[in-house]
């Protein structure tokens, strides 16, 4: 089904993942760079969108949508041919998809803003709140890790979203002064992310759209 | 489906997926994992569940974690239970599960700082609490508007999305969290509780209570 689509996305925020999905479905799309430091995220007409004032949100028809998961779900069930995500035989297979996309918004992601910025978890001081942010980020680096031991990509020999969902946590860890350097098949996986020619084209979007943005304000 | 355990804790958000069961009338076991003596990270549980979370919907010997990708299962499996509201397009059925995703990734960790703020900090808990205030008052402030023109969460009719926001705002007032000023939100708080499938969840989490003997008293 064809779909007039627009995303409101940010400068190394999540809203990358969704990028990355759009890229992967070759289809035309409309994006906007939201500017954090401006507050543009708060401004009336952006939260009229979104009250959350949050990016990624995803302009369908002209109807919002936000929450990258749901917006990752949402397109893989309107161009299931893309490839954001495995076949699925059935339900079970569907809420499995589903539930490691709420592991890494609800779990991951959460750990990995107590790690890089640890002012969004406390009043006072920072540093004990990025010290348990960094036991919490390892525990779930170690499963991945175990995962990963065995395959390539998250569900197999086939990359999927999932993956790029993943690499956006962990290397967000790094800006935060994480040492990512011991977990051995996640530098392996990292790498095989990064040389995806979906992410690299949303990558070069991402930062042609900021560029464009601080030179018209320049 | 085939033989189905559900792996919670009485109060915790495992007590949304029991309701959502009980909604779909679906007969199931429960287990109870002791969070707070760590059974949860025991080898027996990683072994079922590697997150070491609950809940836990073990379905005939495999295992789905996380509250929303088990309430949504189930909404497939049972589509006509109204865990839901019926949809007019994709949109909307994206819609209930961008829902449960902000409810599952916002509201949730935000009332874990305010209720269980050790969970955030090696440090002193009490900033952490404070600014978990912080972060569940706008999302307070906002459901109580969304409720101000209708009953529940969709409008007319219940939806789980209702049971599952109601364990969030009531944990937060665990976590001295002042719910009061927010009438809309107490209104919606009684109907809540009403909801017999609530009410079958409740039972069924004092008789797996009264199956190990009691709580423990752990501090």
């Amino acid at each position: 089904m064809s779909h007039d689509l627009k995303l409101f996305h940010g400068y190394t925020a999540c809203s990358r993942v969704t990028l990355t999905a759009l890229e992967t479905l070759g289809v035309p799309y409309d994006e906007q760079i939201i500017l954090f430091e401006k507050g543009e995220h708060k401004s009336p007409d952006y939260l009229r969108l979104n009250p959350a004032g949050k990016v990624p949100c995803l302009m369908i028809d002209g109807q919002p949508l936000t929450e990258n998961g749901a917006i990752l779900r949402f397109l893989h069930a309107e161009y299931p041919d893309a490839g954001l995500f495995p076949q699925a035989n059935d339900n079970w297979d569907r809420a499995q998809q589903l539930s490691v996309l709420l592991w890494i918004s609800a779990g991951w992601h959460p750990y990995v803003r107590a790690v890089k910025m640890p002012m969004m978890w406390t009043t006072g001081d920072i540093e004990p709140v990025r010290e348990k942010g960094k036991e919490l980020f390892s525990g779930v680096l170690d499963q991945l890790d175990a995962e990963l031991a065995d395959r390539k990509w998250w569900f197999g020999d086939e990359w999927s979203i999932v993956d790029t969902y993943f690499w956006w946590a962990y290397i967000n860890s790094e800006f935060g002064g994480f040492d990512l350097s011991p977990w051995k098949n996640i530098a392996r996986h990292r790498s095989d992310n990064e040389a995806l020619p979906q992410l690299q084209r949303a990558l070069a979007r991402e930062q042609a759209a900021y560029d464009a943005r601080k030179a018209e304000m320049a | 489906m085939g033989s189905i355990k559900l792996y919670h804790l009485p109060g915790a958000c495992s007590r949304v997926t029991m309701t959502a069961l009980e909604q779909c009338g679906v007969d199931y076991e429960d287990e109870i994992v002791m969070l707070m003596r760590g059974a949860q990270h025991s080898p027996e549980y990683r072994a079922i569940n590697p997150r070491g979370k609950i809940p836990c919907l073990v379905v005939d010997g495999r295992a789905l974690g996380e509250n929303a990708a088990i309430i949504s299962y189930l909404h497939m499996e049972y589509p006509d239970a109204g865990l839901f509201p019926a949809i007019a397009d994709p949109i909307e059925g994206a819609r209930q599960l961008s829902d449960l995703f902000t409810i599952s990734a916002n509201w949730h960790p935000g009332v874990r700082a305010n209720m269980m703020p050790v969970r955030w900090t090696t440090g002193n808990p009490e900033e952490v609490r404070a600014k978990g205030k912080q972060l569940v008052e706008p999302l307070l402030a906002g459901l109580d508007a969304r409720l101000a023109s209708q009953p529940f969460w969709y409008g007319e009719d219940w939806a789980i999305t209702d049971t599952y926001v109601y364990w969030n705002y009531t944990t937060a007032e665990q976590g001295q969290v002042d719910i009061s000023p927010y009438v809309n939100i107490a209104a919606h708080r009684a109907r809540v509780e009403a909801h017999p499938a609530f009410q079958r969840a409740l039972a069924r989490e004092s008789t797996a209570i009264e199956r190990i003997g009691g709580m423990p008293n752990v501090a």
